[in-house]
Formats: structure tokens, sequence, C-alpha cells
């Protein structure tokens, strides 16, 4: 492939610390403002002059940032779940059956991804308001799924095609049916594009603003990123300091998913990539 | 086909199912949990009860929350219309008022800043206070330059709740330092305060004027009201005349000498002012109560903060700020506007404004709330009122699209300021882009 020569190796270290430093140093200044008093938090200085966990503190001992964080728990968890699992069936059906309307329907799904989310937000919201919705987790995580569906049906729908159909056709001289072929055959072996396709719609969820800002207004319901903001960044004054600590805190569950489903994400996201 | 049935089947099954395990969790929204508010007891008095939904920002801010809830339940404690509270965070506001009134959602009052007010009156979707409360009530009871800011094309589209222009404040320990016992009153003085101070101290920032945001777009209208100049004359762009450069040529003086500063916010000049860090600054009437927040303590307050008079070109010229302030609407879409009215006269009553005047130093609207003692007695919000007399609205304030063009003004200030465009240029550019913005 390529020679490790010296201007390789220099080009690779020169990349690696130019995005290392535009990735890395954002998420250490939100810990060296989170880990300082907020009369500091516009100074320029680093935390070791007066560290302090107070932000910390009064994050993890706040009760509505809890109750924010087990609706974004709840509502992340299922839009993503539920969004995988229609986006295989979806995934499934483009890649392996030959049927009318089939392209048609594909590239009205990929459309949907087209629209800025404000202009589908609207919709969404009047049809909640007209379906008696608005309000409930329900709404949030409806809208949640149209999102994850275009990206997961046709990431997933990749994934099935580099499935060969002699698999199907074997299990079907074996006697198998069709819903043993779809949930003992085919899709056991396109969990790692399923998992992609759920770290994706988790974040997502997790993310997200404005929906949950507009679907949702009961405080108790409230998803974590309305809440913290909300919370901290008011008319008058922002809260940097314990804003940072907040969102360090709330980061934790998606960094920890991240990081133990990560290869499945990679192998899922390249899914496609080389045909063979 | 029956493989298709099956997989049909399977994707309705996993909707379905996503949808019984959540959909236990309610559907109460803003509106249901007014409904929850219909069993108070029936009004006694003429007004048929009602369950009224207000909106907006303070009552889920820390700072005003609990009295933002005090105002609420005294009014539900009356036993006629009952209140129920829906928010959002202030910067969020204007976009869902606008959403909600695309949609279906019974919305009755909210809280708009003058900012949101220019957009909402131009979708036309609120209801004239002329007709709820009466011209002859408004004009009796409360102050006329405060009904103004809520008027367009003669229909009160508003009710002022809190009013008062946005003035600079100065930190009167750091003026001692440099020999100003007083604060300046012309730019001449300024700049020569704003000189002595750099010169004792390298790492101030004489004026923490806004240079980022839209917040620069405001605070750059009273500085050229102050040079002579206006954004607009008879609807049309005027940045490049006499007074934009030579209010722009300013401008760029005091960054070269590093009297103000890059990157810098409202919020930002707030932190840095409560610091020590920044000797004059922008803001509305709760500045005060902001430099507490930001850690100046109250027996400390008068050395750190006072508020002053825009310096002005000449003796004898009159000192220039803009309004700003919350307002108080009603929805067209509202079924209870009669209702609504009478809980916005509950808010902006005297008992209710003079408590939200002593929680936040917000000043009363009311003509005998402004005329109270509690009001009166306080040197802050006294110099307030005085400096308010001459506020005017800004310029772009009742436009629809007044984010844009306020972008608009922003850009090319920055290109000045940065050196990326000569003066002549970018006032011509600006004029141009906001020529087209506003046809």
């Amino acid at each position: 492939m390529f020679q490790k020569t010296r201007g390789y190796k220099f080009v690779i270290a020169f990349s690696s610390i130019t995005i290392g430093i535009f990735v890395i140093f954002p998420l250490l200044w939100m810990f060296n403002t989170a880990l300082k008093p907020s009369t500091e938090t516009f100074k320029l200085s680093l935390f070791f002059a007066t560290p302090t966990l107070k932000n910390f503190q009064s994050v993890l001992f706040d009760k509505d940032i809890l109750t924010n964080l087990g609706n974004s728990l709840f509502v992340s968890f299922v839009s993503s779940f539920a969004g995988t699992l229609v986006s295989m069936f979806a995934g499934f059906s483009f890649s392996k059956f030959r049927y009318k309307g089939k392209n048609i329907s594909m590239s009205i799904i990929m459309m949907a991804q087209a629209f800025p989310q404000a202009i589908l937000l609207l919709t969404l919201y009047i049809m909640m308001q007209q379906m008696k919705m608005d309000g409930s987790y329900f709404a949030l995580i409806l809208s949640y799924i149209a999102f994850i569906l275009p990206v997961g049906t046709w990431s997933l729908k990749a994934y099935f095609d580099q499935l060969p159909d002699a698999l199907i056709e074997s299990a079907k001289i074996d006697g198998a049916g069709w819903i043993r072929i779809t949930f003992q055959i085919i899709f056991p072996l396109a969990i790692p594009g399923a998992i992609s396709t759920a770290i994706y719609g988790f974040v997502w969820s997790w993310n997200d603003l404005l929906y949950s800002l507009t679907l949702v207004t009961d405080a108790s319901r409230r998803t974590l990123a309305p809440g913290l903001v909300m919370k901290y960044m008011g008319e008058f004054t922002n809260n940097w300091s314990q804003m940072m600590a907040a969102s360090i805190f709330v980061s934790i569950p998606v960094t920890l998913i991240f990081i133990f489903l990560q290869k499945y994400f990679i192998s899922g996201l390249t899914s496609g990539a080389v045909k063979g | 086909m029956k493989a298709k049935r099956i997989l049909a089947l399977c994707m309705a099954c996993s909707i379905a199912l996503a949808a019984s395990g959540c959909g236990s969790t309610g559907t109460a929204s803003s509106t249901g949990s007014a409904a929850a508010a219909s069993s108070a007891p029936a009004s006694s008095k003429a007004l048929e009860s009602a369950n009224l939904v207000w909106a907006g920002w303070s009552g889920e801010e820390k700072s005003t929350k609990d009295i933002i809830n005090e105002m609420i339940s005294s009014y539900n404690a009356k036993g006629g219309s009952q209140v129920t509270w829906v928010g959002w965070p202030w910067a969020n506001t204007q976009q869902q008022l606008i959403i909600r009134n695309q949609g279906s959602e019974a919305l009755d009052v909210a809280q708009v800043d003058i900012g949101m007010f220019g957009a909402l009156s131009e979708m036309g979707v609120l209801a004239d206070m002329n007709d709820l409360m009466g011209k002859d009530y408004l004009e009796q009871n409360y102050n006329e330059a405060a009904l103004k800011v809520g008027q367009v094309d003669g229909k009160q589209l508003a009710m002022p709740w809190s009013i008062a222009s946005i003035n600079m404040v100065y930190n009167p320990t750091l003026l001692k330092s440099v020999g100003y016992s007083e604060p300046p009153k012309t730019i001449t003085q300024f700049e020569d305060c704003m000189k002595k101070l750099k010169e004792k101290d390298k790492n101030i920032i004489p004026y923490g004027l806004a240079t980022k945001d839209a917040t620069m777009a405001t605070d750059f209208q009273p500085w050229l009201w102050t040079f002579g100049g206006s954004v607009l004359k008879d609807g049309q762009p005027t940045l490049s005349s006499d007074a934009g450069q030579k209010v722009a040529e300013w401008y760029k003086s005091l960054l070269d000498k590093g009297y103000i500063q890059m990157n810098i916010t409202r919020a930002d000049a707030r932190q840095l002012f409560a610091q020590g860090k920044i000797a004059f600054y922008d803001d509305a009437i709760s500045a005060k109560g902001v430099a507490i927040s930001n850690g100046i303590s109250k027996a400390d307050l008068n050395n750190k903060i006072k508020p002053m008079a825009r310096p002005v070109l000449k003796d004898g010229d009159t000192p220039q700020s803009s309004m700003w302030g919350h307002l108080l609407v009603v929805f067209k879409k509202s079924q209870h506007q009669e209702q609504a009215a009478d809980f916005i006269k509950h808010i902006v009553s005297q008992e209710q404004s003079l408590k939200y005047f002593n929680s936040n130093g917000m000043l009363p609207v009311l003509k005998s709330a402004l005329a109270s003692d509690a009001v009166k007695g306080d040197p802050w919000a006294n110099t307030w009122v005085q400096l308010t007399q001459s506020g005017k609205a800004l310029e772009f304030a009742k436009m629809s699209n007044s984010g844009e063009l306020n972008n608009i003004l922003v850009e090319e200030l920055q290109g000045i300021l940065l050196g990326e465009k000569k003066i002549p240029d970018a006032l011509k550019s600006a004029d141009t882009r906001l020529s087209g913005s506003l046809s």
C-alpha cells in the first residue's frame, strides 16, 4: 500500500495532532470550565488555581436534572429500538424482495431526510395535536423514529445486500418459513448493522432540543437538552460552569454506550462500502 | 405474497408495540394541564370563568420562577378563571409562539420581549387591547411611552409589563481611580476616561460594547442616533450618511485603541464587569440583579455599578437610549380573550407589579405604581425612569424580519472592525442589503 517514508509519517502525525486539537481542546476546556467557580469562567486560566467540585455536586444532586436524565434515557432507548426494528424490516424488504413501487418508496424515504428538521416539525406538531398526542412521550418517540428511519433503512438495506440470496434459498430448501428465515437467519446476521443504526438513533434522540421543546411542555416529561438550557441559559445570566458540569455528567451514558458498541458501529457504517 | 403479508404484519406490530410501550405515559400537554385546573370554583364576577394558558420564559428561570408562580396562584385564589403556565427558554420563546400559532394550541396570554413582538404583530395573531380593556382605561392608567411600545397602526397589540430603556452602567470605583467622580457626559470625556483606564491597567476593557450577536446591532443604534444619524429614513436605509460614516470610524478607533474588544456579548460584558475587568457597558434595568448573581455583594453595589446617561456628542444634546422591556399579549385564537385581559390587569396591577419590582427590579408601567414610594425611593430605579424618558424604539423592532436585518448590520459592522472592509464600502453594502431585505 503506502510506503512509510518520513514525509508520510510527518503528514500522519501532523494530521493527527491537528484533528486531535480541534476535537480534544473543546472537551478539555469544558472540563476546565466545569472545575472552576462561575466567577472565573471568563478568565483565560486553568482550573488548578481555584479548583472546585461544587458545579458537579450541584448537578448530581439536582432532582430536575435527574428527572430529565431518566426521561432522556427512556425516550432515546425506546425510539432507538423501535426505529431500528422498523428500519430492519424496511431494509430487508427493499433488499431481498421485488415488488411494484419499491424504488419510489425508497426514494420517498430518502427524501424525508432531505427536509430541514424545522419544516418537518411544523407538520409533525400539527399532526400530533390533531391526534391528541402532543405533550406525551409518544409524540417525541414517533418523531425521532421518523428521523431514524431514512438513514436506518438505507444503511440496513446496504447491510442486507451483502448477505447472499443463496442463504435464503438454502433455508427455503431446508423447509424454513419466512418468519424463521427473517428472525433466525437474516436478522441475527444483521446485528452489527442494527447496532450501528440503534446508536445513531440513540444519539439523535439524546441530542434533540427543538422537537423536545415543542412537543413536550410538561416539566416532568422534559428531556435533557431542553432541561439543561432552561436551567442554565437564562435571559440575563448564563451559568456556564454548571452547564459544562451537567453536560459532562449527562454525556457519560452516551459515551459508555459508544465505547462498548463502537466496533459494531464502525462495521455497520462501512458495510456495503466495498463489494466483494 | 404470504411473505409480504407477514412482513407487513411484523412492521405494524413493531409500531404498535412502541406505541403501547409509551402511550401509558399520558398526553397531558399545556392544554391538558389547563384542563386539570378546571375544577376551580366558578367566578363570582361578571366574566365567566375559564382555563387560561400563560406562556413565556420568566416562569422557567430561577430568578423569577417564584414571583411568576405567586402571580398565578394569587389570581387563581380569587376563584375565577384558572391560569396555568407553559414555558420555554428565553431564546426559543419566539420560535415556539410562532409554531404554536400555526397549530391549534389554545394559548391565551404570552410574555414577549420587544424583539419578539415585531414578528408576532406582523403575523396578525394578536388581539387589540383597546378592544379588550378600553382605550380610555389604558390611557388613564398607563404611562404613554410604555403603551407606545405595544402599538402598531393605532392598535394596542401588546400590553407593556415592564418597560425601561437600555442604558449604560459604569463602575464608580474604577472611574474614581482615574479621577472621574462622575460618569463622563460627552464623547470627548468618555474617550478621555477610557484612555486613562487603559493606561492605568492594560488588562481592562474600558467599554464592554457588544461586538457579537444581534446585540451588536441593537447597541449600535443609540450611538448612531447620538451622532445624529439613523438606520432608516422614510423607510430607506441611510447608513452611508455622514453620521453613519462618523460612528463607524469612531467604533474602529475605539477598537484600534483597545477601548473595546471583539467577540464580546452582553453576557460576557456582564461577567467581566462583575470581575472589575470592564468599566462601562450597556444593559437593561435588571443589570443590578445580574451583577449580584455574578458575584458583586449587595453591600458593595453602590461602589461597583451605577446607571448613567449615554455620553452625547456636545453639551445640551439629549442622551440616547433604545427601549427595552417585556410585554404581554393576548392571542386572537384565544377563546377567552376577556378573561385573558383580566389576568393581564392582575399581573400589571400595583400590588403585583411592585412585588415584581421588589423581587427583580423590573419597573412597573402603571402610573400609580411608578409614583409609589417603593419606586421613587429607589435611586437606581429613579435614574432609570429619568433615562427612559428619551428612549426610542429600535428601528427594526416592529419588523417581522428584524433578526435578518440585525444580522446584516452585525456582519457589515464586524467587517469594518476586523478591517475586512473599508468603511464606505461596508456601509454602502449594508444599505444595499438592508434595502433588499426591507422590500
